[in-house]
């Protein structure tokens, strides 16, 4: 009774809130504080917006706000056995039709013919979207469930969200017509002819299987239900390349012309052997979606929202070490000296390490930076190690930097050092077996021995055309990203936004992939695979990697 | 039953849209989670299912917020009362209203917030890590006694199925809340679905707060 009452009484508030007289905002404001209160909870004078779920459970969208359930693209989710559905300004002035009849509805559209289906709901006015959000009533009557709050909302916040859900994915994203999904991938010049074709390869694929399906109508068992699925879903996938030539500060240019000259709906992997963050910016500042480049140097954010990676990269290897260490029980405090080649890779380890040791809450950190000709200096090092005695020391270079370890060994024989296997590259195996007791490597990958399982994944996809040496990921990667943007395309479905597509991976289950462990998503996570292993070499010219860690150390 | 209750099918599509259009099961999960018409249910009518039921906890070593290891069996044979949920820090709907409650409850209980333990167990450990899990519990303005544990898969999987509440993947998971009375004999009272906080603050009583 006292929720019933509760309802009547907020109903009474939105409907002549709604009624009142409201000051005119420019749009464009109107957007901006729309899309607060929308993602973040939060009204425009910076208070948050407030609720109740299940009648009396008291919320605060600071919390968990509209987008959280409803999604960023506001196309709804299904969580928890929960579904919120569709809040976007399409869906909701719309009549809402059974799944079925919206297909035959767009193919009807599609043909300029009208077909009459039983609405599942009216659409919503302004007026009946107010009374939805304050009452949680529909346009029929219909109460909404329990979880779903009851807004407190006054007249002139009402108008600012109510005007956001309208405009919420009311168009299709650029890059798709009833006939072609527009995508590019990113090529930057510093990648050999022959990775560009492991990429390449697959992407080319992936076009070849598009026209292939196309053609499957046209056989005579190709049922109904699926011509009819086709009629609405198919269309011609094209990837444009996008080569970016010269210095990094020239790539946004490039970017950005290439995208004036064809816009396509998301940029599906690419490659470079330096920083992503050209790319990343593009990106972000477009709202374009970028799936899964083969990259080790992402840029590192947790606000960022349109470049998906499928880790941290050297970045994460540098966290797993600190937490390896900080992990290990002591009763000295730890010492750590950290020799860092001043390249993105080195930076990259070293930035990962710094900021989960900080988080640890462990000592302090000696780094000594090798100069730009990245000599090592023997007398310095020796020093250091000399003055403080055994320690941990991290050596974040390539096998250049492999000398340090006799260094140590020499110098403070009970320390152990940490090295980075991708950065190594070959030159792992190099590490002088006397040495191996005390090395400890950060291993981005799966085991070998469980990575067997997944050979072939990436030959399948290229269904045999051109079999590429697959010892650099390249392929093996591109063939996850593939795999991923196939997934988010089926549950798209005929909802063409961006965000949509960002919105409906990041509630996909966990995938299971070449190289890297479980690929694992929620919304706004955007580095699917978490960990990295520690590992320790055999003996021997072809050394055992004996794995010393989970996957995720914490 | 109400509505409430049987709209707790499992559906595999995340999102309503995409409900399969052949398999008649999601149909009719569509149908009623858009009819959810039922009449609204007074106090008395409960909207969740209740049961008493005996787990044996597992001797696992999680990791809290403040990235300091504990030891799972002790927490859960505390003599306060203690409360466990399943949630994950990006979860989209089920857990922030599962964590509303937590606050709720608090609130509601104020200084008596202190006889209760309440425990929220991660199911997507590799994501939730102590920084996110710190960030999330000031997000809800926790009080001490609410403590967010994360660990390994193996040691979460080993505590989700101790309690019968083992998910392969957590975007599967469901709404539960397992109250164990502090008398210490092995009992828990098991809560499928969402608790108003009136029921909430109720359950946490007649478990017995000292």
């Amino acid at each position: 009774m006292k929720r019933c009452f509760f309802g009547m009484l907020l109903m009474t508030i939105g409907v002549s809130a709604l009624a009142a007289d409201v000051s005119v905002l420019d749009r464009a404001e109107s957007m901006v504080l729309g899309e607060r209160i929308y993602r973040d909870g939060l009204l425009p004078d910076g208070k948050p917006l407030k609720g109740y779920v299940r009648g009396d459970v008291e919320i605060d969208s600071t919390m968990f706000s509209c987008a959280n359930c409803h999604s960023r693209g506001g196309l709804g989710s299904i969580e928890g056995q929960v579904a919120s559905p569709p809040v976007n300004g399409a869906s909701l002035y719309n009549p809402r039709y059974l799944y079925k009849d919206q297909i035959k509805n767009t193919i009807s559209k599609s043909r300029g013919v009208s077909r009459s289906a039983k609405q599942l709901r009216p659409a919503y006015t302004d007026e009946s979207l107010a009374t939805a959000l304050v009452a949680g009533v529909n346009p029929d009557g219909r109460e909404f469930i329990p979880i779903m709050p009851r807004y407190m909302l006054e007249e002139r916040d009402m108008k600012i969200l109510v005007n956001y859900l309208k405009q919420l994915s009311a168009e299709f994203s650029p890059g798709v017509t009833s006939e072609i999904m527009r995508f590019a991938t990113i090529i930057t010049d510093d990648v050999s002819p022959e990775d560009r074709a492991a990429l390449t390869g697959i992407l080319d694929a992936l076009v070849t299987i598009n026209q292939q399906t196309r053609e499957q109508r046209k056989h005579p068992q190709f049922s109904k239900m699926f011509r009819m699925l086709d009629t609405a879903y198919f269309r011609y996938i094209t990837i444009d390349r996008w080569e970016l030539k010269g210095p990094p500060e020239t790539w946004r240019s490039q970017l950005e012309d290439y995208y004036r000259k064809g816009p396509v709906f998301a940029v599906l992997g690419g490659i470079s052997g330096k920083s992503w963050q050209p790319m990343h910016d593009f990106c972000e500042q477009n709202r374009i979606p970028c799936l899964f480049p083969v990259t080790d140097l992402p840029v590192i954010s947790d606000s960022s929202w349109y470049t998906m990676y499928a880790s941290k990269g050297y970045y994460q290897e540098g966290e797993t070490a600190a937490r390896f260490i900080s992990r290990v029980e002591t009763t000295e405090p730890k010492r750590i000296l950290q020799i860092v080649t001043p390249t993105p890779e080195g930076e990259a380890l070293a930035s990962g390490f710094e900021s989960a040791w900080k988080e640890s809450g462990q000592g302090q950190v000696e780094t000594l930076r090798l100069g730009p000709d990245q000599k090592i200096p023997e007398s310095e090092i020796r020093e250091l190690l000399r003055k403080s005695g055994p320690r941990t020391v991290l050596v974040w270079g390539g096998p250049e930097s492999l000398p340090v370890l006799e260094m140590v060994a020499g110098q403070a024989p009970d320390s152990d050092c940490f090295l980075s296997s991708r950065y190594l590259g070959k030159g792992l195996k190099s590490i002088p077996e006397n040495l191996r007791d005390r090395v400890y490597i950060t291993y981005p990958f799966r085991m070998p021995e469980d990575e067997k399982r997944f050979e072939g994944y990436a030959e399948l996809l290229q269904l045999g055309n051109h079999v590429h040496n697959n010892e650099k990921r390249i392929g093996s990667r591109t063939f996850s990203m593939v795999h991923v943007f196939l997934e988010g395309l089926k549950e798209m479905r005929l909802d063409f936004y961006r965000d949509t597509l960002l919105d409906v991976i990041g509630m996909m289950p966990d995938q299971y992939l070449p190289d890297f462990e479980r690929y694992s998503f929620g919304p706004g996570q955007r580095y699917a695979s978490k960990g990295c292993y520690v590992v320790q070499l055999g003996k021997g010219t072809n050394p055992e990697i004996i794995k010393k860690s989970d996957w995720v150390v914490f | 039953m109400q509505g409430e209750l049987e709209i707790m099918v499992p559906v595999t599509s995340k999102r309503l849209a995409g409900l399969s259009v052949t398999s008649f099961k999601c149909l009719l999960v569509t149908m009623m989670l858009i009819f959810v018409s039922a009449p609204q249910s007074d106090a008395a009518n409960q909207a969740y299912k209740r049961s008493i039921e005996r787990y044996t906890m597992p001797d696992v070593t999680l990791i809290n917020q403040d990235g300091k290891k504990v030891k799972f069996k002790s927490v859960m044979e505390s003599d306060k009362l203690v409360v466990v949920d399943f949630i994950f820090g990006t979860c989209t709907t089920i857990c922030p209203v599962l964590s509303a409650g937590y606050l709720n409850l608090q609130q509601k209980l104020g200084t008596e917030s202190g006889k209760v333990h309440l425990v929220s167990i991660s199911i997507d450990p590799e994501n939730d890590t102590p920084k996110v899990m710190k960030e999330y519990l000031k997000r809800y303005r926790a009080k001490p006694g609410w403590d967010f544990l994360t660990g390994s898969r193996k040691d979460i999987d080993a505590v989700m199925k101790a309690f019968n509440a083992y998910v392969p993947d957590k975007m599967s998971h469901y709404a539960l809340t397992l109250l164990r009375p502090p008398q210490q004999d092995g009992r828990w009272i098991r809560i499928f679905g969402i608790m108003s906080s009136a029921e909430f603050v109720d359950e946490a009583q007649k478990s017995g707060i000292r």
